[in-house]
Formats: structure tokens, sequence, C-alpha cells
């Protein structure tokens, strides 16, 4: 049910990618993921396809893993993908299909590939910075950034502590989540069977001892940095300091680049690309 | 010389509504330096307790009880009414730095997801300048022989390894006592066996060990042994001193090797009884057939 999820886990691999400055690497995701809502052709997706492809085989990932966090939200996509199907349509769009109330016309079908499209990229670029940047990198790299809010008194190193925290306990809890479903299967719970309502009675069983254990660990877990002097002032140093080197230039530049052939595409050449390469099709 | 120093210690839980219990009654005794100390106690004798107090985590709940960590009074230190030398305040991260404790489940006490980042954790806590911190990280990696694994992520090790990252976490804050709270219980026997060789190698590297366990095996390792039961020391000294009475009425269990060499005993052999290990054992069943 739960398993292989990959999204929030470090795949770790020597690649200029995997060296960059966390914060290169958050802004850059953040312009990703602004960027990609202002698609509207299919040739920008192409684009931003091609985009990621050459990011992922730079960073030396496996293609596998970077699927997976696809995986986790095929639901959320598929159902995206019906109701745009029926109701993305514009009016005076050529009919389909037609049945009763429910209409797909070209545009709908349209609207749904290119929601399908905008959905899949962007978890998958959003996927590749945790996966190639470790938790305590883009922990440090989320409190470098907000570090202007100490003015305002905002405990942005508490902030970074509780990101890292929770990011290194999500493979933890996964693990605990699945023994705890094999001891309440072995003991003669249903998970698989019933309907919707059922299933997701039957998981109450589950997140009771999950949270009790939770609430646990976290007892442990704060005696065990106490013993290790945490603390969230100015004193603190760290082993790992990023620096700015040459592969965050390059990438800066590709991704502002891409950035303005977004916005161009948008609202300069209005679909002009899209029909040189596919024709009338579009 | 005494490193630790207990006083007339009592430990007490508020349950609430007035009610509380209590896990230490008027507990007093020392440790020296460099010496190997097995606590030992069934459930509840409140071993886990105890070696909370040694670092200050907890404060005795008595106001005549105190704990003396290398002459730091941990109350004191919380009252925040101690100074040094150059009259800069003593704090609790004093303490914890002289202090160590390797808790009991390895998934619990690593706060980081990369080893060597985890490893850092403590020094980065008490403010010390960059090289410093990777010289530490990686000689305490190296003293668990966990060098090769210093970038990969701790959830895929197994529990033994976990554990040796956690004692390498400890380590790197350089502290003169490290105090292993059931640290073995949630492994293999073969975790344990490494995670008790590491603590023997330690200690003769002249850091002072504090095995709070329930494995007499293990306990049979150390220098002295104190036997608590209910909050109070029944027996104290060394392995063979305590295994000559019957602890089972402490709800505990003699070595493996004192157990055979009774039963030896019983069916009319002239065994000594106050070995304790396997060795010992041996050597005396060789006497035997000669």
């Amino acid at each position: 049910m739960f398993k292989d999820v990959s999204f929030g886990q470090y795949y770790p691999a020597n690649s200029p990618i995997h060296r960059m400055d966390a914060r290169v690497k958050l802004i850059i995701t953040l312009m990703f993921v602004v960027g990609i809502f202002f698609i509207k052709s299919y040739f920008g997706f192409m684009l931003t396809a091609a985009l990621l492809i050459t990011i992922v085989l730079v960073a030396k990932l496996p293609i596998g893993s970077v699927l997976k966090s696809v995986r986790g939200v095929l639901f959320i996509v598929a159902f995206t993908a019906l109701i745009n199907l029926f109701l993305g349509g514009e009016n005076g769009s050529e009919i389909l299909w037609s049945w009763k109330k429910l209409v797909i016309t070209v545009s709908s079908v349209h609207t749904t590939i290119k929601m399908v499209l905008r959905l899949v990229l962007l978890i998958t670029g959003a996927s590749l910075l945790s996966l190639t940047t470790t938790p305590v990198a883009l922990a440090d790299g989320v409190e470098s950034l907000l570090s202007p809010l100490r003015l305002i008194k905002v405990p942005v190193r508490d902030i970074a502590m509780i990101m890292s925290i929770a990011l290194r306990f999500i493979p933890t809890l996964f693990e605990e989540t699945h023994k705890i479903i094999a001891a309440q299967k072995s003991r003669g719970a249903a998970f698989d069977t019933g309907g919707p309502l059922q299933r997701a009675k039957a998981l109450l069983p589950v997140l009771i001892p999950l949270f009790v254990n939770s609430f646990r660990r976290a007892d442990e877990l704060a005696f065990a940095m106490d013993s290790r002097c945490y603390n969230a002032t100015d004193n603190r140093t760290k082993m790992k300091v990023a620096k700015i080197g040459l592969a965050d230039c390059i990438s800066s530049l590709v991704m502002s680049g891409y950035f303005v052939v977004i916005m161009l595409d948008r609202y300069f050449w209005c679909g002009l690309v899209d029909t040189l390469m596919f024709g009338g099709l579009v | 010389m005494s490193y630790i120093v207990l006083k007339g210690v009592n430990y007490s839980y508020s349950l609430g509504e007035g009610r509380s219990l209590k896990a230490l009654k008027n507990l007093s005794f020392s440790v020296e330096k460099g010496s190997f100390v097995a606590l030992v106690g069934m459930n509840g004798s409140g071993k886990s307790t105890l070696s909370k107090l040694l670092n200050g985590l907890f404060l005795p709940t008595n106001k005549s009880g105190q704990v003396i960590v290398d002459g730091i009074n941990t109350k004191e230190v919380d009252a925040g009414n101690l100074k040094d030398g150059d009259g800069k305040e003593i704090t609790a991260f004093d303490v914890r730095k002289k202090v160590g404790i390797v808790f009991q489940n390895p998934d619990n006490q690593t706060v980081a997801t990369i080893v060597e980042d985890d490893v850092a954790f403590g020094p980065e806590n008490i403010g010390l300048p960059r090289e410093e911190i990777v010289d530490r990280v990686y000689s305490a990696l190296e003293s668990v022989g966990m060098m090769e694994y210093a970038e990969r992520p701790v959830s895929k090790l197994s529990g033994g390894q976990k554990q040796r990252v956690a004692i390498a976490g400890v380590l790197a804050m350089r502290p003169d006592v490290i105090v292993f709270d059931e640290s073995t219980a949630m492994l293999d026997p073969l975790g344990r066996r490494e995670i008790m060789s590491i603590a023997k190698d330690l200690n003769d590297q002249g850091i002072t060990v504090i095995m709070v366990t329930h494995n007499m095996d293990e306990a049979a390792l150390a220098d002295r042994i104190i036997v608590l039961e209910k909050g109070q020391i029944v027996l104290d000294g060394t392995p063979k001193e305590v295994f000559s009475h019957d602890v089972t009425v402490y709800g505990l269990t003699l070595p493996p090797a004192t157990e055979t060499a009774n039963r030896l005993v019983e069916k009319g052999f002239a065994f000594d009884t106050t070995i304790t290990n396997e060795d010992e054992l041996v050597e005396g069943v060789c006497k035997q057939l000669r």
C-alpha cells in the first residue's frame, strides 16, 4: 500500500547536480514550479520534459526511482484527468462523444492531456530536488534563504531543524507502517476488501499505534538531542558550508533561459511553435 | 579518583493529581575515572532513570540529592550559579560534553539522514570550528569502523551499524564518560558483540564506560556490577562477588558460564562457581578432564 514511496528520499550519487548549492537548487525548483503553470503549448511541455531528462542524466539518477515519485500521485492525476475530460472543454469546440450531460470535445481532450503533462512534470521536477539534495543541505538552504525573516523574530533555525527531522523520519515511519499493517493482518485485519469507507475504517487501527509510537519516538529523540547539546542559537556551527560553484552558475543560466522561452512562448509566440511543429493537429 | 558522585539521590515521576512514582530512593555511589561499570536490574528497577541523571537530563527531585560530575553539581548548573575560572557560566552543555549517552533505539537518536551529518550534530551544537568538526567526525567514524559508510543514508544501515553511528555521534563530543543505556537490547547477537567490543576498546583508551543492561553476559565483562532493585542498590562489587550471590531473587539470571558451573557442582563435580565467562569455564572443564 505504501511501498516504494521515493518522494523525499535522497539518492546518493556523485554528480554536479548533487554538489550544487541547495539554495540555488531551491530557487531553481521554485522557478520551475511557477514556470510550469505558464505553459500552454505542447512545445513548452516538450521543452520541460527535455530539461528534466537532461537533469536526470547529468545527476546519474536511475529512471525507476524518478518515476516512483509520480506513482504516488497517480490517483490524483487520474482524477484530475477525468474531471478535465468532461468539464474542461471550451464552448463551441467540436464534440467527439456525448452521453446525456457528459460531453467530450476536442478542446477538452487537449486540456486533459496538458493537465496530465503539467502534473507529471511538476511532480517529477520537484522530486529531483529531494533526490539530489540531502535533507540537511536542504534544511540549511531553507534556513539561509529564510534568514532575513529572523529580523522579525521568526525562529528560522528551529523551522529548518524541524524540516530536516521530518524528512529524516519519512523512511522510518513508512517502515513502521508496514510492520503495523503486517501485525494487524496476521491477526485477521482486512485492508484489501470492502468498499472505500470500510477500507478507510480499517486503517484506523494502523494510524493509532503509528501516532502513539511517533510521540514516543519524539520523546526519545528529544532526550538524544538534548544529550548532544542541541541549541538553535548563533553559537551553532556547520560542518558543511555551501559554496556557489560553476555548476550553480551554469544551471542558473540554463534555468533562466528556459523561463524566458516559456514566457515568450506564452505571451509573444502564442502557440505559433505548436502550429509549426504539429500542423493542423492542435 | 571519583569522576561521578551521587549523594542521596531520589527521583520520582509525577503522575498527576498529586500522585508520584518513586523511581530512585536515596541512591549514593561513585564511579571511578576509567572504570567499566555495569548497571543491572529488572525492568522498572530505575536503571534508565539513573542513566539520565548522570548527564543532567534529569535532576534529583529531593532537595538534598546531588549528582556531581567531575566536580560540577548538575543542580547548580541548572540554577545557573556556577562560573568557571574565566567567569563564564558553566552550563548543562559542559556536563553533557563530559558524559554522553547512547540510547536503546538506534532509530530514535539519529537526527540527520546521512551518517556523517548525524555524527557532526553534536560538535556543530557546541560551536566548534569547521576543520575541528571534520576532524572529529572522521576520527569518531574510524574508531567505530563506519568510515566507508560516511555518506550513506542512516536508514539503509543494519541495527548494529546504526548503533555504531550513534556511538560515533557521542564520541565526536570527546566525552570522558559514555553511558550505554541498554544500547544492545534491540540488536541481534552479532550487533551486540560489535557494540560490546567497541565499548571495551573505548574503555581501554581511558573512557569511563557505564553499561546499563539486563544481559548478564555483558555485565560479566565489567570491572564492577551495580545491581538495582526498586530504585535501590542491592549489590555492588566485582562480577565474581556479585554472581556469588543468588541474583535470581532480583529478577536476574546468572551468566551462562556461572550457571553451568553451578549445575556441575550440583551433579557432584568439584568446580569453581565464581567463574563468570566462557574462557574460565573451558579452563575448568579441561582441569576436570585431566
